[in-house]
């Protein structure tokens, strides 16, 4: 199969999928922008390498998720002017070794905060948010349950949504 | 903000972005329908999405305080020298993902009383006895956590094999030798070739028959034993030479699966001899009771060793 043929394919699946792309990305909040999108991500397909898609209608809806993110976030930083908290790496208003040293701050309370949940939950978070290994993937590896995996996930998100909570209070 | 969106929806939420987050996650309809059901959801979606990106966030920000942080203080203290440090540290920092078949350590754990044995790649052997834990670190390197271990290791002068044990390392010069860290502390014995302890440090280099002690924080000494003798707890032997009843009763302990334990005033009664383990646990406390001058009794689950009066001081 060539480049082609293969990115053609893609094409003709958006074609296809689009009404269901459609009230995805409405659902998503993307308002007016929705046909936006579609024309962002066609770009986009038509722009990458050809490689082997397993399930091309999931990759296309990912795909769409990821192009309003980038959207969403472009006009988030617009909109703002006031730096996010999170973005105090990126900051030019803080001297860097401040910056650098809150962040580390904040790393530290989070890591604490997973450890407090117990090494599994820790070892879970990491696996998955940060080695971007699956569930089914993470829960062969130690042996338990999915339904164990997605239980240690929940906690690890519930607990370190609240550390940002109180980070923005700060 | 936050404090609007219900726990309830909250939970919910998170629950979408890990599984969108999930490479298998096809699920696309039905979180259209989620998304649609509501008009809460779609805020408290993205609420929950902009916590986990600025999360997600901070551990990328700075590895190297990660690498700081991961150690966790209740563990063992890896204080080594020089270029070792690196190495340490990741040892430390791995510590959290003890799972067998996992990239990383392998942890290895026996009950009381059990045996383990297994082999490494490159022919290296290493014997568990009773309630031990070793964990694997790579191909040439162990840590002893807790028990005894006998290690046949294949010598190989470009990457000598390591076992850490509670802050201190030791290194193989080609060698079978026998380790123990228990409540009593430290004992290195080598039935051939060489270790060499603390080599970045002490660099104490025992041979043959050399066995090292180290008890509590106090100063290693090096005694001398039979190098026959390194590791015959395997074949139901235990041999001491001025021991105290405090280690005895440890090593029975290990090597039975029953608590034996040294009551008062028997901490200066030294035993020299070999005790057998062989023929069942009330055998064998009958024996060493004998043989050390002691009164066994039993004491909860397991058994205590008393001081006769008018034993042989």
């Amino acid at each position: 199969m060539d480049s082609s043929s293969q990115t053609g394919g893609l094409q003709r699946v958006l074609e296809n999928e689009r009404p269901r792309l459609l009230r995805f990305l409405a659902a998503r909040g993307a308002g007016d922008d929705a046909e936006d999108v579609l024309q962002d991500l066609w770009h986009k397909i038509s722009g990458v390498e050809a490689r082997p898609v397993a399930d091309p209608v999931s990759y296309l809806f990912r795909a769409a998720e990821n192009v309003l993110r980038d959207r969403q976030r472009a006009s988030l930083s617009r909109d703002r002017r006031q730096h996010e908290w999170h973005d105090l790496a990126g900051s030019d208003d803080a001297p860097q070794g401040e910056r650098v040293l809150i962040a580390r701050e904040r790393l530290r309370e989070a890591e604490a905060t997973l450890l407090a949940l117990g090494p599994r939950v820790d070892q879970i978070f990491r696996r998955y948010r940060l080695d971007g290994l699956g569930q089914a993937a993470i829960a062969r590896e130690l042996g338990i349950s999915l339904s164990s995996v997605e239980k240690d996930l929940q906690k690890a998100y519930r607990a370190l949504a609240q550390l940002k909570d109180k980070f923005d209070a700060e | 903000m936050n404090g609007q969106v219900s726990d309830y929806l909250a939970e919910d939420a998170r629950g979408w972005v890990i599984r969108l987050q999930d490479t298998a996650f096809a699920d696309w309809d039905a979180f259209a329908e989620w998304l649609e059901r509501d008009p809460a959801h779609l805020p408290a979606y993205n609420s929950a999405l902009e916590a986990d990106e600025a999360m997600a966030g901070l551990f990328r920000l700075a590895p190297a305080a990660a690498a700081q942080t991961a150690v966790r203080p209740s563990r063992r203290l890896f204080l080594i020298s020089g270029g070792a440090v690196a190495a340490a540290l990741a040892v430390v920092i791995g510590w959290t993902s003890l799972v067998p078949g996992a990239k990383g350590p392998v942890e290895y754990r026996t009950a009381p009383g059990e045996r383990q044995e297994f082999a490494l790649a490159d022919g290296s052997r290493i014997v568990l006895n009773g309630d031990t834990r070793v964990a694997l670190i790579d191909k040439r390197h162990a840590e002893l956590i807790e028990g005894e271990a006998l290690f046949e290791v294949r010598h190989d002068a470009a990457r000598p094999f390591i076992v850490k044990t509670g802050g201190v390392t030791l290194e193989d010069a080609g060698t079978v030798f026998n380790v123990v860290r228990d409540e009593t502390g430290l004992r290195v014995s080598v039935a051939e070739g060489a270790v060499i302890y603390q080599p970045q440090a002490d660099a104490v280099r025992l041979a043959p028959g050399d066995a090292l002690s180290v008890a509590g924080a106090g100063r290693p000494e090096v005694t001398r034993t039979m190098a026959a003798d390194v590791g015959s707890w395997r074949g139901g032997q235990l041999v001491y030479r001025n021991a105290t009843l405090e280690r005895v009763a440890a090593d029975v302990s290990r090597n039975l699966g029953i608590q034996v334990r040294a009551g008062k005033g028997t901490g200066d009664i030294p035993f020299t001899g070999t005790i057998s383990t062989q023929g069942g646990p009330g055998a064998v406390i009958e024996r060493i009771a004998a043989l050390t001058g002691t009164r066994a009794t039993r004491a909860g689950n397991g058994w205590m060793l008393d001081a006769i009066d008018g034993a042989p001081r």
